[in-house]
């Protein structure tokens, strides 16, 4: 049986048992962690660092959580700022011509084996890169992790009325794209 | 109904997860207390800058005259951004700087007094 949060934070709480409660808190979440972040990225290895980030800024931080929303949202929110700031960052150094990251992750994708050669797939995940980033994000929770809007909003601190017209343009223009391919 | 089509997940490579729990705690573990070397190090810094601030300057006329040719070359659009950046030893290390100073990163949401991303 699964460990609950408040387990896991009584656990982080006491000094002598902090790292075991963090390593629970790893168990439990760093798949959900590492694919939220991957599906923005696309790139194993930046995944892999952004993932091992969030936990070690979640290590230094979580005296701050406040057990308002649970672990997975705070957990979230720290993630999706990771790969949204990675990703700002990669897009600036584009301006200065040294670095297409989006050429780079579009090249990522073609040769891939994690898409087992799949056409469809593939055209899916190149045309979800078409999308801005913070976009592509409320897709993939709303699409993917069938999250509510209450809770994507406490992810990305934007309002349900936003998240609901994102999304809807969204899957409005990826419609539009499959259908013209 | 939507013509989407699920959308795999990325796999990770083999035994991925079951390192990373190790990998995370060695590095959290590893990470020591390194403010006095800040410290140290503006001080550093304050002692170099006032040293060159009230030492006699050195610089020839000869770099002083390559300067103004540079500044005449790059306000008349002569130079671009990019040449600029080729004729440097490190253009990488440039570009971070000036990138650093032009669009402070988001990065620092997280070490400052920011309320909104811990405090959930």
């Amino acid at each position: 049986m699964q460990i609950s949060d408040q387990e896991i934070l009584n656990l982080i709480q006491n000094p002598h048992s902090k790292e075991m409660g963090f390593r629970q808190l790893i168990q439990v979440y760093q798949k959900r962690v590492y694919h939220v972040i991957r599906r923005l990225v696309i790139i194993h290895e930046d995944a892999d660092d952004l993932t091992q980030n969030t936990f070690i800024k979640a290590y230094h931080h979580i005296h701050k959580f406040e057990s308002k929303s649970g672990l997975f949202t705070w957990l979230y929110r720290i993630a999706t700022n990771e790969a949204l700031s990675f990703l700002e960052k990669k897009k600036k150094r584009y301006l200065f011509s040294l670095d297409d990251h989006q050429e780079k992750m579009e090249s990522y994708l073609d040769h891939s084996s994690g898409l087992n050669g799949d056409e469809i797939q593939l055209k899916l995940q190149k045309t979800l890169l078409k999308l801005p980033e913070k976009q592509r994000l409320v897709f993939h929770l709303k699409y993917q992790e069938d999250l509510s809007y209450d809770e994507i909003s406490a992810i990305t601190g934007t309002s349900v009325g936003a998240l609901k017209a994102s999304y809807h343009h969204a899957v409005k223009k990826i419609e539009e794209i499959i259908s013209n391919q | 109904m939507s013509v989407i089509p699920p959308i795999q997940p990325f796999k990770e490579p083999k035994g991925y997860f079951e390192d990373l729990p190790d990998q995370i705690m060695a590095r959290v573990q590893s990470k020591t207390d390194y403010s006095w070397i800040k410290w140290a190090a503006v001080a550093i810094i304050a002692l170099s800058v006032g040293i060159y601030t009230f030492l006699p300057q050195s610089k020839t006329d000869e770099y002083l005259v390559l300067d103004n040719q540079v500044n005449l070359y790059i306000d008349a659009n002569y130079w671009t951004a990019e040449d600029i950046l080729s004729m440097s030893d490190n253009p990488d290390e440039l570009l971070e700087g000036i990138i650093e100073e032009e669009f402070p990163v988001v990065d620092e949401l997280w070490d400052t007094e920011d309320q909104n991303l811990y405090e959930l």
